[in-house]
């Protein structure tokens, strides 16, 4: 933003307008030495309107709508230039483009996602890039209520666990919020991020209606049209006063212009357009366009910049063909690629430069090679871990004792040691009992393979105890699995109906969020949050009432189920009544469970707190 | 059109056909073993004849299959199987047999599966030596002493060698192929670039080694990357480490009432390979303990303090507030005023008391230790 001058009258007296060199305040200031005055200092983001003589007029004025702060009156303020025309003309443009930067950056802010995608392509053309990436605090995050709305409307689950806390509950908005920043700033980063531009040729079919060709056209399409096409922009301006405007569309979309910049191949039968065919050789690129968003490149290292006097490839050599119609019939291919690229040159890049090419000093770095340089130093966080010996010593000499009572009374360590090596020798019947044991699948593992059943027997035993162990293992894993066929369908693959499943849920979300702040208060150390504490401790002994009335509710349910059951056919109510006892009551219990652990611990450990801490309080108060 | 195109198929078949690795890890430990022995009947010779047999089931799956035994012992972690190359493979009784017994050992063996009795006995052979080696003074000097990070580190780096070596340079120099001729991988890759799964059973007799806590669950961490399962078979002294290192790599975790039929506990649970896994219940243990053990006192925690720096775990503010493993200063302001007194509020007891179902940490004291009574 550059800074205007012009010297105005401001009350009759005379003095120096400017804009100032950030864009973000006008400022007058007198200029008769006699009448010290302060400058007048005008907020851009405060001015509300803008109103100037046409500059036709022999006296130009502007006048500066201001609102200082909100609700408050507006100031008026109104300059008369005394300086040339010019320079009035040059500060009112300046102010007026100070004024939209600011404003359209408010606007992006505040519009939601579900804007006008045409409207957000043409805010993208022109830069504000510093919007787009700007990092919003936390604060500003929570105190963004529209933000806050548009979060909780996108997720319905949310919304749902919200109305449950705050607003049937009794914690505030901004506690639920205060562990949700990340969700607020990643929907702000969403909603910052528009959809793109997109091939519009394509997506325009012409229908055949009584053999006429119909072709419906919005003024958003012709727009994108002009903006993708600029040769159809260049034949508009060219032709249209001579051709009616619906004339030229009609013409086009039948023109083999139109079929080129689509990528269709031109075949000699197409209809022959004495005005558009003119066109078709000229080259549909605009070069000011590529230039203003092409990546900027140090030329240093820009091999692409000597692109055209690159002799290995066409750039000196004469054409063979040396025919200028050569690209005629360019591949679909070639035609998609180039619009890609150019839709992509409409995408604000988000690594721009700010300043102009070859000033930055780190280009030159930037073209180092880094291999022929010596190796930087490492910045590696160095971690000194230590031996945890000391800590476990303590432990371990007790349990020496304890280990070696019981050995020593019996052998001593060489002995077993040669037991060990004995029994594991080739000439043992290692191998033997391995044989036997597949053989007469009657496993004799004990060293004895000679002596008695009784050995056999025993090993059968504790084999068919191993087995009994497993298998009612994984008859508890069985029951756990998910949506196993050993529940009643009626009632749902959790053992009761929805609606009860669905209370325990909303219950268990609300009664995390509960233990989350509380334990979050009780250890911040905090004398200011008691009282969040003590509401946390509140609501934490609701939620034990509430997940007492679900499980009641459960079973009077069962009841009710057990009735109907009762009125079937018998098979079906001895199936029943082997699961009786894992419904209702009971189950809701189970499954709760751990949370009702979690939160009596919270509890515990709040009376415990405070059964210590009243008694010192009174002393010391 | 999909129908006639064919590299979907090819696709499914390479990765339900690369063969498994099984590596056992099988505690050593002399003194363990005897308790065992004691307290169940179970008895190592036994013991390893059982998990032989399980070693051989799961060769005699696949051609392919392979198998590794590396031994946890008092004081370090040995391969029982393949033995390093360049080590001796012989019996060490051997030089010592008669012409007789060579003979009839020969002539015993020759009826078996010849994979089968080159394993056993280069397993049964590593494992006199490595005993006839411990000397009863190193025993009773650490007489828990137990090598399961060493031991886990050995299997996973073995794993990495065999199962992502590739098929040629030195991955053809691993460690006991010329030696254990035992079998010989499969040229197939896979699209991770894997050329065989594998697996890891933990037989273990010893305590957890609390000092190896950092160790251990770096290795388990490693196993999950390489979605190596690992089994555990605890048959004495239940464990935090290994349960929580089975939950991690989706192994499973199994500790026998009935040591003595630990053949059926090995056929029944851990035989089944990644692929048998996906569609079987598996008998792993149904509540796994998930609480970490703090690195100063050993306790089991429900709820504890971590250093920002190295995740170490204590159950109370270290002292002087620096990290005792890894030396970082830590936030002191921070320590201090968690639990300072708040109106009505926070300044808990030392005594521990148990109050509930579940087992009171020391965060109530630790929140307290390094900020003395206001005022």
């Amino acid at each position: 933003m550059s800074s205007a001058t012009a010297t105005a009258a401001y009350k009759k007296k005379d003095g120096i307008l400017s804009l100032a060199t950030d864009g973000k305040s006008l400022i007058w200031q007198a200029v008769l030495a006699t009448i010290p005055s302060a400058p007048i200092v005008i907020p851009v983001d405060t001015i509300t309107n803008l109103q100037a003589t046409p500059p036709t007029s022999t006296k130009v004025m502007i006048k500066v709508f201001a609102q200082s702060t909100p609700k408050s009156t507006i100031d008026q303020y109104v300059f008369t230039f005394t300086s040339s025309s010019e320079d009035a003309t040059t500060l009112k443009a300046a102010l007026t483009a100070a004024i939209q930067a600011i404003k359209s950056a408010n606007e992006q802010e505040l519009v939601p996602a579900g804007g006008d995608d045409k409207e957000n392509i043409n805010e993208s053309v022109t830069p504000k890039f510093s919007k787009i990436l700007k990092n919003r605090t936390d604060v500003e995050l929570k105190n963004d209520m529209a933000l806050q709305q548009a979060v909780l409307s996108s997720s319905p689950t949310l919304q749902k666990k919200f109305h449950e806390v705050v607003v049937e509950g009794n914690m505030t908005a901004t506690q639920f919020w205060s562990t949700r920043v990340h969700l607020l700033r990643a929907h702000a980063v969403e909603r910052s991020q528009s959809r793109g531009s997109y091939n519009v040729l394509a997506s325009i079919k012409p229908k055949n209606e009584d053999s006429v060709v119909r072709v419906s056209l919005s003024r958003d399409q012709i727009h994108t049209i002009f903006e993708q096409h600029p040769i159809v922009r260049k034949v508009y301006d060219e032709v249209v006063p001579k051709l009616r405007e619906d004339d030229f569309w009609r013409r086009f979309f039948l023109s083999k212009l139109y079929k080129k910049l689509k990528g269709e191949k031109l075949v000699p039968t197409d209809a022959h357009d004495d005005v558009l065919d003119q066109y078709l050789k000229t080259d549909d690129s605009d070069h000011t366009l590529e230039a203003e968003y092409r990546p900027r490149i140090p030329h240093t290292i820009d091999l692409g910049g000597n692109e055209d006097n690159h002799s290995q490839k066409q750039g000196n050599r004469p054409d063979l063909t040396m025919r200028p119609n050569k690209i005629e019939n360019v591949p679909i291919i070639r035609t998609l690629n180039n619009l890609s690229s150019k839709l992509l040159d409409f995408v604000t890049p988000v690594d721009v430069a700010d300043g102009p090419p070859n000033s930055r000093p780190q280009d030159i770095g930037n073209s180092k090679l880094r291999d022929l340089q010596a190796d930087t130093r490492e910045q590696n966080v160095l971690l000194h871990v230590k031996n945890h010996k000391q800590f476990f010593d303590l432990e371990i000499k007790p349990a020496r004792n304890q280990q070696l009572q019981p050995v020593a009374m019996n052998t001593q360590t060489s002995t077993i040691l040669s037991h060990l090596y004995h029994d594991t020798a080739s000439s043992n019947d290692f191998e033997t009992n391995i044989r036997v044991a597949s053989e007469d699948q009657k496993p004799r593992l004990s060293d004895n393979l000679y002596n008695s059943d009784t050995v056999s027997t025993e090993d059968m035993i504790s084999l068919r105890s191993a087995s009994t162990q497993i298998s009612s293992i994984l008859s508890t894993r069985r029951l756990q699995m998910p949506g196993r066929a050993n529940r009643p369908i009626r009632i749902g693959s959790h053992g009761f109906s929805q609606n009860i499943w669905d209370q325990l849920l909303l219950t268990h979300a609300t009664s995390t969020e509960f233990l989350r702040h509380f334990w979050d208060a009780f250890f911040s150390g905090d004398p200011r949050r008691t009282a969040e504490i003590r509401q946390m401790v509140n609501s934490l002994a609701r939620s034990q009432e509430r997940i007492e009335n679900i499980a009641l509710s459960a079973e009077e349910e069962k009841k009710i189920m057990q009735e109907i059951e009762q009125r079937e056919s018998d098979r079906k109510r001895s199936r029943f009544g082997n699961r009786a006892n894992d419904t209702g009551y009971p189950l809701v219990k189970r499954v709760i469970g751990p949370q009702e652990a979690a939160i009596k611990t919270a509890l515990t450990r709040y009376e415990r707190a405070l059964e210590t801490e009243a008694p010192k309080l009174l002393i010391q108060d | 059109m999909d129908k006639v195109d064919g590299t979907e198929h090819y696709n499914f078949k390479q990765a339900a056909d690369l063969a498994t690795l099984q590596v056992i890890i099988i505690d050593t430990n002399p003194i363990a073993w005897q308790l065992l022995k004691q307290s169940s009947g179970l008895s190592f010779p036994d013991a390893l004849s059982q998990i032989l047999i399980f070693a051989n089931a799961h060769l005699a799956f696949s051609q392919a299959n392979r198998a590794a035994v590396i031994a946890n012992h008092i004081d370090g972690a040995h391969f029982l199987s393949p033995v390093p190359p360049g080590s001796d493979t012989a019996d060490p009784d051997e030089a010592n047999m008669t012409p007789e017994q060579q003979k009839e050992t020969s002539q015993r063996n020759a009826s078996k599966y010849r994979v089968f009795r080159l394993f056993e006995d280069e397993v049964r052979a590593s494992y006199r030596r490595l005993i006839k080696s411990t000397t009863a003074e190193t025993v009773d000097a650490i007489p828990n002493g137990s090598a399961l990070s060493g031991a886990l580190g050995l299997a996973l780096t073995y794993i990495n060698r065999i199962c992502f070596g590739g098929t040629g340079g030195r991955s053809s120099g691993v460690p006991g192929d010329e030696k254990s001729k035992v079998n010989s991988a499969g040229g197939k890759v896979d699209d991770t670039g894997r050329t065989m799964h594998a697996k890891i059973l933990i037989v273990s007799v010893t305590p957890d080694p609390a000092n190896q806590y950092i160790s251990v669950m770096n290795g388990v961490f490693a196993a999950q990357k390489l979605t190596v399962p690992i089994d555990v078979c605890k048959l004495r002294e239940s464990t935090v480490f290994l349960q929580q290192a089975a939950d991690a790599t989706g192994g499973v975790y199994m500790e026998p009432e009935h040591p003595k039929g630990l053949l059926q506990y090995l056929m029944m649970g851990f035989l089944p390979d990644h692929l048998a896994r996906s569609s079987l219940i598996l008998p792993t243990r149904v509540d796994v303990d998930f609480r970490a053990a703090c690195f100063c006192h050993k306790k089991v925690l429900d709820i504890g303090f971590v250093c920002s720096i190295c995740l170490s775990i204590f159950c109370e503010p270290p002292d002087g507030a620096v990290c005792s493993t890894c030396d970082t200063k830590l936030d002191v302001s921070m320590l201090e005023n968690i639990g300072k007194p708040v109106v009505a509020l926070p300044k808990k007891k030392k005594k521990k008391k148990v109050t509930d179902s579940l087992p009171e940490s020391g965060v109530a004291s630790a929140a307290d230790s390094p900020a003395p009574t206001e005022g």
